[in-house]
């Protein structure tokens, strides 16, 4: 009686099996982890020694605040940069991007700035500020080794223009960065980032 | 003789149970039952659902944070027709459900318990494609006035952070953007100040919003780095199936 059940088990079970790889087939899915939606992941712990981290740290503000001012541009260098990508402001803005972002991804990022700003032809978005200023609201994670970093952190950017200050939308991100030894600073090597709130 | 009879009453036992199975598979929906598509009912759907600075919910639906798929899937199910799949891999299924659980406290509430596909942008995309829901597939340029969405297709963004493809919205129709600019984060662009205050337009949730550009969310990014990584697609729900 409990060797029929068995058996009868294994019927079953080898059914639910074909009919799910033959599915799988028809519709052409490949097995995997489901995605998520929202990026959004579990904060972390430190790991390091607590002057590395915090040095780590003060870098991540200097450098996202650093790479957000490269945008500071009126809709005429915008225009002028996607236009003639040789040119004094396009240079600025290629080196300003080279003490951010690790020197490979300096010049894609560079290069993708121009075609948009190509693209756009001075008829896109224009956002000019007086400063800026980013907020970590909470670290969830800073990790040291010896020539490379990683944190994860929730935070926005405050705007001030004309002594009226506002907040931009709160992210989280992963950022990992690379330390130039022969300069002797962090680069950012990768930017992964959810927001909190949908555009 | 006996050892054959007695083997072949094994073999008996196990094709009943996998008759069983096949029998439970059909039972259960592994095939969907046929639709057509309503886009305009999908829009009148979402027109009454999001509003811009009111929360406007279906109090029939959870609202579930990060309610943008969410929000699509009631639109083009409830509004538009589709119909709810429980297919065999649980990747193809795609329908909405709740179930109570107890919270930390011992107080009752209801949860979300229905299909992935239903609340996740990523999975939503990969159940319409592969159920072959999905028409067309069209990539604008995000930056420009666009008026090539039909009523009732679904924009898809990536926001550049290289995240993905992380927010769906409904395409309504086009026409003039509200007048109407989001209180938070300030100062985003007033709706009608874009492109020339006209294109297509869209209604989402989570930043609740009706009347709205296509594509807000390119015009209110600042980081140049950021923005020339975003991309959209628009997905077309095939009329029948």
């Amino acid at each position: 009686m409990k060797r029929k059940h068995i058996i009868f088990a294994a019927g079953l079970v080898t059914g639910l099996v074909i009919l799910s790889g033959v599915s799988a087939l028809a519709t052409g899915y490949k097995f995997g982890p489901l995605p998520f939606s929202a990026g959004i992941s579990q904060p972390g712990e430190d790991s390091g020694s607590e002057s590395k981290i915090e040095e780590v740290k003060r870098s991540i503000v200097d450098l996202l605040q650093k790479n957000m001012e490269l945008s500071n541009l009126t809709k005429n260098e915008q225009q002028s940069i996607g236009l003639d990508p040789e040119n004094e402001l396009a240079i600025s803005l290629q080196n300003g991007l080279r003490s951010v972002w690790v020197e490979s991804l300096a010049d894609k990022t560079f290069d993708e700035i121009v075609t948009l700003y190509k693209n756009e032809n001075g008829q896109g978005p224009e956002f000019t500020w007086d400063s800026v200023q980013l907020e970590v609201t909470d670290w969830q994670g800073v990790v040291v080794s010896k020539g490379s970093a990683s944190a994860r952190f929730v935070s926005h950017f405050v705007y001030t223009s004309n002594g009226r200050s506002a907040p931009d939308q709160e992210t989280q991100w992963e950022v990992n960065l690379t330390r130039n030894s022969t300069a002797g600073v962090w680069l950012i090597a990768s930017r992964k980032g959810a927001d909190l709130e949908d555009h | 003789m006996k050892i054959i009879s007695s083997a072949f009453r094994r073999l008996l036992v196990f094709a009943f149970g996998f008759i069983i199975a096949c029998g439970l598979v059909a039972a259960t929906g592994g095939s969907a039952s046929a639709y057509s598509y309503d886009g305009l009912g999908a829009v009148h759907y979402a027109h009454l659902y999001a509003c811009n600075g009111v929360d406007c919910h279906n109090s029939q639906y959870l609202y579930l944070g990060s309610d943008c798929a969410n929000f699509v899937s009631q639109s083009i199910h409830d509004g538009g027709g589709l119909t709810y799949m429980r297919g065999v891999s649980s990747v193809l299924d795609w329908y909405y459900d709740t179930t109570t659980a107890l919270d930390r406290t011992g107080y009752s509430q209801n949860v979300y318990s229905g299909s992935q596909s239903w609340v996740s942008v990523s999975a939503l995309y990969d159940q319409l494609r592969f159920t072959s829901r999905l028409s067309s597939i069209a990539n604008p340029t995000m930056s420009l006035k666009y008026s090539g969405a039909n009523s009732g297709d679904i924009y898809m963004y990536d926001w550049g952070k290289d995240e993905g493809f992380s927010h769906v919205a409904l395409a309504t129709d086009n026409g003039s953007f509200a007048n109407y600019q989001d209180p938070f984060p300030s100062p985003l662009p007033n709706y009608s100040s874009i492109t020339g205050g006209s294109g297509s337009r869209m209604a989402q949730h989570t930043n609740d919003r009706d009347w709205a550009p296509w594509n807000y969310g390119y015009w209110g990014e600042r980081d140049a780095s950021i923005r020339s990584k975003m991309r959209t697609k628009i997905l077309r729900i095939a009329p029948a199936g």
